[in-house]
């Protein structure tokens, strides 16, 4: 679905920019982040990133035009697209160069189609019967889609069907099909291409490193069996090394923290979600536990099973899958011995967990066999530095050696 | 003083609603009409005729008073066709009264006469000559009956549905012959039936009611038939001559050359809009190929500040769509969103005995449209109230689509079902599948159990067959 590509605010007293050069002209690729022209600011001419990715239809703002932060620049979409709809709004926004401001008299100028809404990622998505069973049915997360009026309704899972996903181009250009040797085709919708689009986002955007530690888990071995014993119901590591994070995210809050869409701002987040990956029928799932630092791995434990269950059997509620502000992949099940997983957007961090496997290990000049797994932290280059990251990783790894700590 | 932001032409069901809702979103607003406030719905359509059936219905009962116990003397029992006429009259004028008080709480500026437009911003009133000028205008201007030609209208006993209404005498054993199978020549050819007159229905296509699905079409045909209501389908009237106080049809049946005689003939056989005489050239508005106003996605005519709704655009001649669309114009004038219709996902009545109700797809319309189509029907007669009430006639149909239950179409007949549907439209609107229809409590007992039972037919069972 094409967008509109606004100026950026790429600094503090930036409120505008005057156009000074086009680097893409209609019917060339930009990509996020990329420079696609130059403009005047409060500091000098500015190189300025495009905020979308995709085809230039309009080049809105000419030279010479002066725009403010956050008004369009450009639409950006697939190519052959309908964009009287953003044109119109544009035009209806008042904020249009004058080249745009259509030949409408002034008795009637042509009424707005019926107006897109996009809805807040925390509110629940208002949802007709029918659109719910067809989303369900088609692995569409209802969170992505578009809606004209009050709600989402069929007319809007079929347009969100057929519109092209907002994915990150890649530099290849041939997108045809080999020739021969498929020997079955798959397609690519659904929940496939969002897993898809959401990995080149992050990887695309993300400037990232990894750090791993070592953990000895002798005592968190004891500690969960010790919790087992006196719980109601079983508690897995997963919900330990929640807690563990979630203590060392209050130590370090910088790693609980969003780079804001434009690039001008650092969120520090308030609560403490982790997301926790998870392999269903339909593809990787990641339910949220909210609000860690104020649970006991107990709570947490009944919390998870929830999840996991709605999740698997497709029956979410609104906030299960969304809202986390750190995440965990553990694939320690798989016998992996140590991996690095690709961030979550717009989370600064994921923690990979391995297999803990008995190693030989040296304790006071003595080789000993302790249970040892290995925990890699991604981490988003741009909001901390690896110095922060390696401490906070190490203090994790220091939790879960000695989980009494997670207490205090 | 005659400025005004917005000018509606045609006081009917749409425009003097746009004309109220206008006014309510603070345009200064006005409202030319010739006739009568309420248009023909009000004066010469839905309403007087649903005063009538409701005679008729009176009348239906008392005649069977005795199944229920009630001994009356048959010789006593004196229909007097002018009296309910004159009910009919005086419920229109009533109506007619609250709409008149309504433009005057609104401020809505009432004009009587013809509009005739100057051009896309101004226009003079008739025979008056004052000139209003506004921004923008509604045409809502409705429709009249289509008359066949080569039929002397000028013959009092040939009458259209408005010469109908105006009849006085009605009484057993008048001939009468109905020209149209749709709803106004089906709801007179009903009531004339009550009253005891011999009624036929010519109709050229192969069914009564031939837009409803055509299970409801064979109930009503099979209903008809036990009213001893004649009807002669895929049959033309070849022409109609005066003969004394007679007049004496030539039809063709299925090819068969037959001639008829009778007292009386409604000719009912559809619409045309009214687009003459009101200067819409000057304006630069555009006809489509059928003789309608054109209009866009947001019923903007082809003159930019003009709007049109109701019949005179040709999209459903319903007195409620004209009302609907009258919503929609005004927001498109206040460049507010503007709700895009699907037409065929109107609720449509036909106030016969018994009563026909229907929204969305027939059956044949959802296969050709290439549905996978699932159909769940319910009979009255496995539903508690309608045994209860002695209606034990017709039933309730949901077209449905396989894939998801989709609701396509629902299609009801039986006694009072008109008050059924607006549950069936809005579980379309609001995009039900059977299964959640299903799921929705019916009260008990109650005619609208049949809706839920049809629902449960299509997912699986219902639960009272």
């Amino acid at each position: 679905m094409a967008k509109l590509m606004n100026m950026p605010k790429i600094g503090v007293n930036m409120t505008d920019g005057t156009v000074t050069e086009w680097y893409v002209n209609e019917g060339d690729e930009v990509k996020f982040g990329e420079m696609a022209l130059a403009a005047e600011t409060d500091k000098d001419v500015q190189d300025i990133p495009a905020d979308q990715t995709g085809t230039v239809l309009k080049i809105i703002a000419q030279v010479g035009d002066n725009v403010e932060c956050h008004k369009p620049l450009a639409i950006v979409g697939t190519p052959g697209e309908n964009i009287d709809s953003l044109l119109a709004e544009i035009s209806g926004g008042g904020a249009a160069p004058a080249a745009l401001e259509a030949e409408a008299a002034p008795a009637a100028a042509p009424a707005p189609a019926a107006e897109v809404v996009e809805k807040s990622p925390t509110g629940r998505v208002p949802v007709s019967p029918l659109a719910k069973k067809m989303a369900k049915d088609m692995g569409i997360d209802l969170a992505n889609v578009k809606y004209s009026g009050v709600r989402v309704t069929k007319a809007d899972i079929l347009a969100y069907e057929e519109a092209p996903q907002p994915v990150v181009s890649t530099p290849v250009a041939a997108t045809a099909a080999p020739a021969a040797g498929i020997r079955n085709t798959v397609p690519y919708t659904g929940v496939r291409r969002v897993i898809g689009s959401r990995m080149t986002e992050s990887v695309v955007t993300k400037p990232w490193a990894a750090l791993t530690v070592a953990v000895d888990m002798t005592k968190a071995i004891e500690w969960r069996n010790r919790v087992n014993e006196l719980a109601d119901i079983k508690v897995g590591f997963n919900e330990m090394f929640a807690k563990a994070c979630s203590r060392a995210l209050q130590e370090f809050p910088m790693m609980n923290s969003q780079l804001a869409a434009d690039g001008t701002e650092i969120y520090e987040m308030e609560d403490i979600n982790i997301g926790i990956a998870v392999n269903t029928d339909r593809g990787l799932m990641v339910p949220v536990l909210k609000n860690v630092a104020a649970k006991g791995v107990v709570e947490l434990a009944k919390d998870f099973s929830g999840l996991v269950n709605r999740t698997k059997d497709q029956e979410n509620i609104q906030g299960d899958l969304s809202g986390a502000t750190f995440t965990i992949s553990n694939l320690g099940s798989r016998g992996i011995a140590s991996f690095r997983a690709v961030i979550n957007p717009p989370e600064c961090g994921i923690l990979a967990v391995g297999a803990t496997v008995k190693t030989p290990v040296v304790i006071d000049d003595e080789i000993v066999i302790r249970p040892m797994m290995n925990i890699t932290l991604s981490f988003d280059h741009r909001i901390v530095d690896g110095d922060y990251a390696a401490q906070f990783v190490a203090y994790i790894g220091k939790l879960l050696e000695d989980p009494m700590k997670i207490l205090m | 003083m005659n400025k005004f932001d917005l000018i509606v032409i045609g006081g009917g069901p749409g425009g003097y609603v746009a004309a109220i809702y206008a006014a309510q979103k603070g345009l200064k607003t006005a409202l030319v009409e010739k006739a009568d406030l309420g248009g023909v719905c009000l004066n010469w359509g839905c309403i007087p005729t649903k005063a009538l059936a409701k005679n008729a219905e009176v009348l239906r009962t008392v005649k069977e008073a005795d199944k229920y116990g009630i001994t009356l003397n048959t010789n006593s029992i004196k229909a007097d066709y002018a009296a309910a006429q004159k009910r009919s009259r005086e419920v229109s004028g009533k109506l007619t009264m609250g709409i008149k008080s309504l433009m005057k709480k609104n401020k809505v500026t009432v004009f009587k006469g013809e509009a005739n437009l100057i051009n896309g911003a101004s226009l003079k009133i008739m025979p008056t000559g004052e000139i209003l000028e506004t921004k923008n205008m509604i045409l809502a201007t409705g429709s009249h009956a289509f008359r066949i030609p080569g039929i002397d209208y000028s013959n009092p006993n040939i009458m259209t549905s408005k010469e109908a209404l105006q009849l006085t005498e009605v009484k057993e054993g008048d001939q009468i012959v109905v020209i149209g199978a749709g709803a106004i020549g089906m709801e007179f050819s009903s009531i004339w039936d009550s009253y005891g007159a011999e009624v036929t229905v010519i109709e050229m296509l192969p069914h009564l009611l031939p837009n409803e699905d055509a299970d409801v079409s064979k109930e009503m045909e099979k209903s008809f038939k036990k009213r001893g209501i004649k009807y002669k389908l895929e049959t033309k009237v070849s022409s109609v001559a005066a003969e004394g106080s007679k007049l004496k049809l030539v039809i063709d049946e299925k090819g068969k050359t037959e001639t008829i005689t009778c007292d009386r003939l409604l000719v009912s056989a559809g619409i045309r809009p009214n687009v003459e005489g009101i200067g819409l050239e000057k304006a630069g508005i555009k006809l489509t190929d059928r003789g309608y106003v054109q209009v866009d996605d947001n019923l903007k005519t082809t003159c930019p500040s003009i709007y049109a709704i109701g019949d005179v655009t040709g999209k459903l001649a319903l007195a409620h769509v004209a009302s609907a669309q009258a919503l929609a114009a005004v927001h498109a004038i206040l460049k507010e969103p503007v709700k895009q219709f699907d037409y065929a996902n109107m609720p449509r009545c036909t106030y016969t005995y018994p009563e026909v109700a229907s929204v969305g797809l027939t059956e044949d319309q959802a296969k050709n449209s290439g549905y996978d189509v699932k159909v769940g029907t319910f009979p009255m007669v496995a539903n508690g109230k309608s045994v209860a009430m002695n209606e034990t006639g017709g039933f309730v149909k949901i077209v449905a689509d396989s894939k998801y239950n989709e609701i396509l179409g629902v299609h009801f007949i039986g006694a009072h079902v008109t008050e059924l549907i607006s549950a069936a439209a809005s579980y379309i609107d609001l995009e039900f599948t059977a299964d959640d229809i299903a799921q929705v409590v019916h009260p008990h007992p109650s005619v609208s159990e049949a809706i839920m039972e049809a629902a449960h037919a299509v997912v699986g069972h219902a639960i009272h067959i």
